[in-house]
């Protein structure tokens, strides 16, 4: 509770969490800011006013204009926002375990099993993180595209059901799997960093006594690690954690522009700037295509940045001392 | 007669460094029965506490290795024990407290969450009973408004007190032995005393034989009916206290005391140090390991590695020097 107090009174941090509670509301409240249009499917589909490829400026009607093929960029932007917290949370979350379980066993056991998982990790690091995604993504969506995905159905199934709440005993949707091949991708290539940093702070507090002390009660190795190391090594991990919520939406974003994130006309920022590629020589004239779920991008990511930057201040060791976190 | 519950025999145990194997403790053998105190001294780094944790299986392995002996408790051999029924014993049958009450704490869980896990773990409580128990264990060592203090964290604590949990933690599962390791080391002497005072009371009530590793001999006096003084990872000296610090035979185990401010002794007095530090044992030793440091020393001593030898009934040591003629036995 502590955290929450610091982290409003701090204000860099406070700005970072009015601009997040702004999008929590965009994201809960959609259906009432944007309201589903009668005729659609899937609400995540942007609804189109006609088929013109122009796109047409903000009126009463599209109050941020509509973009190539005429969808609608005021419901892109609101139902966007669901999309990025879905995926920046669901990527976030399942890197995080990732690392912090490969990190952790790393740490604590040492030896052989330390030197084949950091060895693992180095491999994974040595790719370009961007271009490992990109290829990645594309190789996943012709393997699920043929339906050859066997092992990573149920990878796609777990994240599917993180991330869409879908039950895990139906066939993936479609429109979900493209979604679902650039998280999976993003994933893949995105655990290490947290994998690193777990491992330094298991080996810095292993060595304390209370590990040991631990021990001399009879506890087991896991019981150990889980419950007396993990919670002592974690705080720092939070802080990379929450920036990272950021990174991902634009790379995941950057994954759309290029065509292989969502769905066209699925209601995600990246998918919708990349319908401005086509306009590139007249955007002066065709501003709102790119600024709206530009600056949504932007003030997302900056306000995670924000709160992470403020977090690592708040839960510095060196800082800690002033207070009782 | 009391019950003989743990029989140690000739324990050994090495670590694997850069530098060559170093043989840490060589051919330890100790006794202890139920409900007594023994005391284990010796300066740092003489392999007390490695004897210890070697009986518990607690050394990192690698690089340490039990190499050999055996460690006997109630006829079980402990060093042959699966890990999973070592776990058994830990905390359960024998639990250990640490020299250092501000690092042998968790930070980050609460006080009650501390106590309560060897109860869990070994007694099949529920968390309300156990939690109910813990409350009583901190009564028990004197720390007032138990059940609130249970929700606080360490810091909150001083370290007298959080030695206090760290033997309510110890004690909370009924241990037949307790392997104190130099617990009063951090502490300041008014709480050491307090301290000592309440292990004495809980072992009158509850029973249990104590272990006690320490440097510091006016700690132990008080405190242990049979002492062990410890040199180069072997025992060179062992005797009830009183004949100890009456007739001490061993000329480290003078120099010990010849280090040690006394109330009733004469004030004019210099105490008196041991020239250098205690080796570091790279092969078994094949010489006496003080030899280098004693001022008794003899040719013999360079040649053989003396081992204890009754000098009077229950007083044994292992010494090639008479150091009352300051010749061979």
């Amino acid at each position: 509770m502590t955290i929450i107090k610091k982290l409003l009174k701090n204000p860099t941090s406070l700005i970072g969490v009015i601009i997040l509670s702004l999008y929590i509301i965009m994201a809960v409240g959609a259906p009432w800011i944007a309201p589903i249009p009668e005729n659609s499917r899937d609400a995540y589909m942007i609804p189109r006013d006609g088929f013109s490829t122009t796109p047409s400026p903000p009126s009463e009607e599209h109050i941020f204009g509509t973009t190539e093929g005429q969808y609608d960029i005021f419901y892109g932007v609101v139902w966007g926002s669901r999309t990025a917290f879905r995926i920046g949370v669901v990527i976030t979350l399942i890197t995080t375990i990732i690392g912090v379980v490969v990190g952790a066993i790393s740490g604590f056991y040492g030896g052989w099993v330390d030197e084949i998982l950091m060895r693992l990790t180095e491999i994974f690091q040595a790719f370009p993180f961007l271009l490992a995604a990109i290829t990645m993504t594309s190789v996943l969506q012709t393997i699920y595209g043929r339906g050859e995905a066997g092992g990573l159905i149920f990878m796609a199934k777990i994240v599917a059901f993180l991330t869409f709440g879908q039950n895990p005993a139906e066939n993936l949707d479609p429109v979900q799997l493209q979604i679902l091949t650039g998280m999976l991708a993003i994933i893949f290539f995105g655990w290490m960093g947290i994998a690193r940093v777990m491992r330094g702070n298991i080996l810095a507090v292993k060595e304390f006594e209370y590990a040991v002390a631990a021990k001399t009660i009879g506890a087991s190795d896991m019981r150990i690690l889980f419950n007396h190391l993990l919670p002592n090594a974690v705080f720092p991990i939070l802080v990379i954690a929450s920036m990272n919520i950021g990174a991902y939406v634009l790379t995941f974003a950057a994954l759309s522009f290029l065509g292989l994130g969502a769905q066209r006309g699925y209601a995600d920022w990246g998918q919708m700037i990349s319908f401005a590629r086509n306009w590139v020589p007249s955007l002066v004239e065709h501003w709102y295509i790119v600024v709206y779920p530009g600056v949504a991008i932007i003030l997302f990511v900056l306000a995670w940045n924000l709160v992470g930057d403020a977090l690592r201040d708040i839960l510095d060791p060196r800082l800690r001392g002033s207070g009782s976190v | 007669m009391l019950n003989q519950i743990l029989d140690v025999k000739g324990l050994e145990t090495r670590f694997r460094t850069d530098e060559g194997i170093v043989h840490a403790v060589n051919g330890v053998s100790f006794t202890v029965d139920e409900g007594e105190t023994i005391g284990i001294v010796g300066e740092s780094g003489c392999g007390k506490s490695v004897t210890m944790l070697s009986v518990l299986r607690l050394i990192p392995t690698p690089p340490g290795m039990i190499a050999g002996g055996t460690a006997e408790f109630y006829g079980q051999d402990l060093l042959k024990l699966q890990e999973e029924e070592m776990r058994h014993i830990r905390g359960a049958q024998i639990s250990m407290i640490f020299q250092d009450p501000m690092t042998s704490l968790n930070p980050v869980l609460t006080i009650g969450k501390q106590l309560t896990e060897p109860m869990l773990l070994h007694l099949n409580m529920t968390q309300e009973k156990a939690d109910e128990k813990a409350a009583e264990l901190l009564e028990m060592v004197g720390i007032s408004g138990a059940s609130e203090r249970l929700k606080d964290y360490p810091h909150q604590f001083s370290g007298g007190m959080r030695q206090r949990v760290m033997i309510a933690m110890a004690l909370s599962c009924n241990p037949k032995v307790l392997i104190a390791d130099e617990p009063t080391t951090a502490l300041d002497v008014t709480i050491q005393a307090q301290f000592i005072d309440l292990v004495k009371r809980l072992q009158k009530n509850l029973g249990m034989a104590i272990i006690w590793i320490t440097h510091d001999l006016g700690v132990i006096a008080g405190l242990a009916k049979r002492m062990m003084v410890m040199y180069g990872g072997s025992f060179i000296e062992e005797a009830d206290v009183k004949e100890l610090y009456a007739n001490p035979q061993h000329p480290y185990t003078i120099g010990l005391l010849g280090s040690l401010p006394r109330l009733d002794g004469k004030h004019s007095e210099r105490l008196v140090s041991i020239d250098g530090l205690p080796p570091v044992l790279y092969e078994p030793p094949t010489s006496c390991p003080f030899a280098p440091r004693c001022e008794f020393v003899i040719d013999k001593c360079l040649k053989e590695n003396p081992i204890l030898e009754e000098f009077s009934p229950k007083h044994r040591v292992a010494c090639w020097v008479d150091i009352s003629t300051g010749r061979s036995r």
